[in-house]
Parts: C-alpha cells; structure tokens; sequence
C-alpha cells in the first residue's frame, strides 16, 4: 500500500469502499426509520401531501393546460415533486456529511467520498422501495407498456448522476465554506421554482425557455412525465441528452471533490 | 524480510486556520475586491526518514504540537505526505482515542459491528467476536443499551476491547494506555503485554516517559515537526529531557547539559558520564573539557536515579541520571 500517489484501484480497496457505503446508509436508514411505524413508506407522505396541495391551489387554474383533467395535473406535479424533492433532500443531507464525520476520519483511515455517497445511497433505497414503485404502476396503468417501464431507466439515472454530483460538490466545499447551507438552500429554491414541477411550461417566458431545458432537473422531470403518460415517450436522443447532462454533472462534481479533498484534512 | 513501514523524506504542510474565513460570502467579497490571498501553509513535519523493522516496539516522544500524532496519523495513511513517500507492509490497528466512531443513538452491538467494518473487519467475523469484545470490556449485560447509556469509562473500555481483539501487524498507540478503573487498566496493560511479546510492531506516543523505557527498545525524539533522535529509547528520553530542563532554566545562553552516563550500570555513582552538548556526546569524566566549559560536581542536578536500579549488570546503556549547568 502507498499513499505517495492516489490509492490504488484494486479489488480490495473497490470492496472496503462499497462495504463502507453500505454499512453507512444502512446505519442511516436505521436512524432516520427508528420509532417510525411508516417506515421507509413515510418518504411518500411528504410529496402526496404536497401534490395535494398544490392540486387544491393550482389544480383548477391550471388543468387546462393538462388537457382539462385534473388527474392529469395531479399525476404532473407528483412526478415533478418526487424528482425534485430526492435531489433536494439528498444533496442537502450530504452537505453537511463529510463536516460531521470530521473527527472519525481524522481517527481511521476512510475516503472522505463515502460520506456524501452513502447519503444518496441511503436516499435512493428509500425512492426504490417508496416512490419508483408508484411510478411504475403510473406508467402501466397509463400506457399498457412495458418498454416505457424500461425507458424510466434513462431518467432514473440520470437523476441519480446529478445527485451525486451535487452532493460530492456541496459536501466537499462546506469543509471550506461554513456558511454553504444558507446559500445552497437559495440554490435549490432556485432550480425548484425554475423547473416546471407544479406550473406548466407553457407559462414560462420563452426567453426564460432555454433554462428549463438546460436545467437537469426539469428535463429529467419532463422525462418521466412523458414516458409514464406522455401521448408518446419521448425519443431516444431526448433521453440521450438527459443521461448526457446528468453525466456533466457528475463530472463536475467529481472534479469539485477531487480538488477541495486535497486541503480538506487540514480543515476537519 | 523487508521493513514494515518506510517514510522517505517525508513532508507535510497543513493549512493553518487562524486566517481562514469559513465564509462563502467573504470569500466572494475578497475575490472582488482582490483581497483574495492564499492560505497559509505550515510545515508540521519536515523530511522525515523512518524505516521499522517487524516486531519493534517504538516510543514517540516529543512536545505538544512537536508533530507526534500527525506523524502516526501519516503512517495510518489519514493524511498524504505533501514530499516524499510512505510505504507499509501489513495491516494497521489504529487506537487513536478511542470510541471516536460511536453513534451514541445505536446499541453496543451495532457499535462493535459498524466500528468493525470501519476497521476493515468483516461483518461475519465481527459477528463470531461480539461475545469476546463484550466480555473483555464487562458490558455483557448493556449490549443491546444504546451507547449513550454507558458511561465515559464504559464507552473508552469498549473501544480498547474492539481495537485490540484482532490481531494486526502494526499498532498504533496513542496515550491511550489508561482506560477506565483500575482493575481494568491493569486488564489493559495485560492485553498489550501480551502483544508486546509477540511480532506485532507497536508506534506509541506517550506523555510517560517511563512506560516509554520500560517497554520500547527504540526512541524516536521530535521537534517542531523534524526527527532529532532516532535510537535507543533511553537516549531518546535523556535528549528530551534535556531540551525540555533548557526550556525551564530559560536562559539559552547557559547552556544546561544532561547527563547520559552510566555505561557501568550496575553503580549507582557511575565511572563514566556522557553529556549531550552542543548536539555531540562529551564524556564527562574528561576534565579538561570539563574544566573548559566551566563545570564542576555542584552542577550536577539529579533528575531521576531510582530507575538507575532497573538496569541489568553489565548492560551496555545510556541512562539519564542529571544535568549540568555551565
């Protein structure tokens, strides 16, 4: 073993690093789940709720854009919701987690990346056994078709890359920044309000159009939206440009890590 | 055999915090208005070379912030040399304060099993051991109590039985060598008896410079990060000594000098004295040396002879018994 250079790739390292992603989600979802007779299914009350309140508000206003069925709004937001509310919560949740696990990893050798890895992880066990389900029964009950079920696995993924992506990033620079909570949190309201989760596109400015599509989580949204009710899925090169994003999100967040993990022992 | 572990010219600089802001919107406000500096950077260990052999038990001796603990935490592979290279050869316990790793809110079992795998044990094995770590710390009976349950002692025996029941190649000792209540300190000093006789390589950094020489064969003396002794235990705590006497007595000018001494062991008035000065060995019996740096008997200040006893006959060590003033 050398520390010289990075830490070798090796089959022993690769299975230390997953078996302490999973003991650390494992330990998560314990402690998040204690004492809860909802269990993990708690995790869809909070966008079921929201759906509900949003269709009581907005629902009537805007239904006509959903070809004036209500259900149709109802189905919108809550796929919407759902996208924005794991991105939001598990990057806020792996924000803070290399910070609070500073005096253990000042103790025993762990890649400082588990932590904020093993968040997502943790929040997407709970999206697995809560909210896909629901979304799979959407898509079979809408569209008779099992290839679309197939299909949700593009945007799937790519809500997956652009969530580790933020979290590694936001994680990563609160060791530097104590003050990133306060901003992130302006930063998730920001892509929350521009992405078309509770209003329909066709409200949006089109000068301002350009940023919903740029935007990752709204197009991962309209994915979804479109392959579980959509007239037809979207075609593959659509989807291609979604995985597409969510990889450059990785990547960013990726590098971001990679760069502050240099000095970050030295702040912990 | 090849050495277990090897530090070639090993350097590290750390961020210093004191000028560091913590602040996104600072930073920002800096960046603008091209205030923006670099941080600062401290050296706080400087080219360090080290090679352990299996099976030596080493004492790290040295100041507060002498670089002890960063040196351990390098050799553990927590921090990466900035210059240099660091190679080990075999698995490495580390026992720096112990319980660090406890969720308070989960039970011991979950503890020894998470602790474990932060470890590097599996879940398997750790599963086998559980009844062995929960009698050796006497917490049979709290093993399904959330940790916050335990008291402080309780919590520290409970690391110690977890660190030391798997037997590693290297183990790393950081003044963690009394925990808990008296019975179980002994217990503890029995477990790590037990390791001293066997091939296991133990670093310890410890405060009690007689634990030091009673059990480690080799000294490692540091200062403001750089290795000035690397030897024999006993000279290492002499040379420590020393400095730190130079330190109390102030004024650098005079000089103090430590008496190494005692080649003949078995005399408590040994015929030959060593004195570190100027950074050599002078033996003091030489009185024309003596005479040049204006000394005589009455400089001579006792630190420590009791231990003087514990030599045996005929052994051929240096051993701290006094200081010179000139």
């Amino acid at each position: 073993m050398s520390t010289a250079l990075a830490p070798a790739v090796n089959g022993a390292n690769v299975r230390r690093y997953v078996e302490l992603v999973q003991t650390i989600a494992e330990r998560n979802i314990k402690g998040r789940y204690r004492g809860s007779v909802l269990g993990v299914f708690w995790s869809l009350s909070n966008p079921i709720i929201m759906t509900g309140v949003y269709t009581l508000i907005f629902g009537t206003a805007f239904s006509s854009y959903y070809g004036g069925s209500i259900l149709n709004y109802v189905l919108a937001v809550f796929m919407g919701l759902v996208v924005v509310t794991f991105f939001s919560q598990a990057s806020s949740q792996a924000l803070t987690s290399v910070v609070a696990n500073g005096s253990l990893v000042n103790k025993i050798r762990i890649p400082l990346s588990v932590f904020p890895i093993s968040i997502v992880v943790a929040n997407l066990f709970q999206f697995l056994v809560g909210v896909l389900p629901v979304i799979v029964f959407v898509t079979l009950f809408a569209s008779h078709s099992l290839e679309r079920v197939l299909l949700l696995i593009a945007p799937a993924i790519a809500l997956l890359l652009v969530t580790v992506g933020a979290s590694l990033a936001t994680s990563a620079l609160f060791v530097f920044f104590r003050d990133l909570p306060y901003i992130y949190e302006l930063v998730v309201f920001v892509i929350w309000m521009t992405s078309p989760i509770f209003y329909p596109e066709e409200i949006v400015p089109p000068k301002l159009r350009i940023w919903v599509h740029i935007n990752p989580i709204s197009a991962i949204a309209d994915d979804i939206r479109k392959i579980a009710f959509g007239v037809s899925p979207p075609p593959l090169h659509v989807l291609g440009a979604t995985v597409l994003l969510g990889v450059l999100a990785a990547a960013i967040g990726v590098g971001i890590f990679l760069f502050a993990q240099r000095s970050a022992m030295d702040l912990l | 055999m090849p050495p277990v572990i090897t530090l070639r010219d090993v350097s590290l600089w750390r961020r210093t915090q004191e000028e560091f802001h913590y602040d996104f919107k600072r930073f920002i406000f800096n960046l603008v208005r091209g205030r923006h500096r670099k941080p600062n950077r401290r050296r706080v260990l400087d080219a360090i070379n080290l090679v352990v052999q299996r099976g030596e038990k080493i004492g790290i001796i040295g100041e507060n912030g002498s670089g002890k603990t960063t040196l351990l935490k390098v050799i553990c592979g927590i921090l990466t040399p900035t210059k240099g290279s660091m190679t080990t050869a075999g698995s490495i316990a580390p026992l720096i304060e112990l319980g660090a790793g406890f969720d308070p809110q989960l039970s011991l079992v979950d503890n020894i099993i998470y602790y474990g795998l932060l470890l590097g044990v599996e879940r398997r094995r750790m599963r086998e051991h559980l009844d062995s770590i929960l009698n050796f710390a006497e917490l049979q009976e709290y093993r399904d109590e959330p940790v916050k349950t335990l008291s402080s002692g309780m919590t520290a025996r409970l690391g110690f039985a977890i660190a030391t029941e798997f037997r590693s190649d290297i183990l790393i000792l950081d003044e963690v060598l009394a925990v808990g209540d008296e019975a179980f300190a002994r217990k503890c000093r029995e477990r790590i008896d037990q390791l001293w006789d066997e091939d296991v390589t133990i670093l310890v950094v410890s405060h009690n410079l007689d634990f030091i020489l009673n059990s480690c064969s080799r000294g490692i003396l540091l200062e403001k990060g750089t290795l000035i002794h690397d030897g024999l235990a006993h000279e290492a705590v002499l040379r420590y000594k020393t400095r730190v006497e130079a330190q109390r007595l102030g004024d650098p000018s005079r000089s103090p000098i430590l008496l190494i001494a005692a080649l003949h062991a078995n005399s408590k008035y040994a015929d030959r004295y060593y004195a570190y000065f100027d950074g050599r060995r002078h033996l003091i019996s030489d009185q024309d040396w003596m005479r040049q740096n204006r000394l005589d008997d009455a400089d001579v200040v006792r630190l420590d002879d009791t231990a003087l006893d514990q030599i045996p006959e005929g052994e051929q060590v240096g051993y701290p018994t006094g200081v010179f003033r000139s």
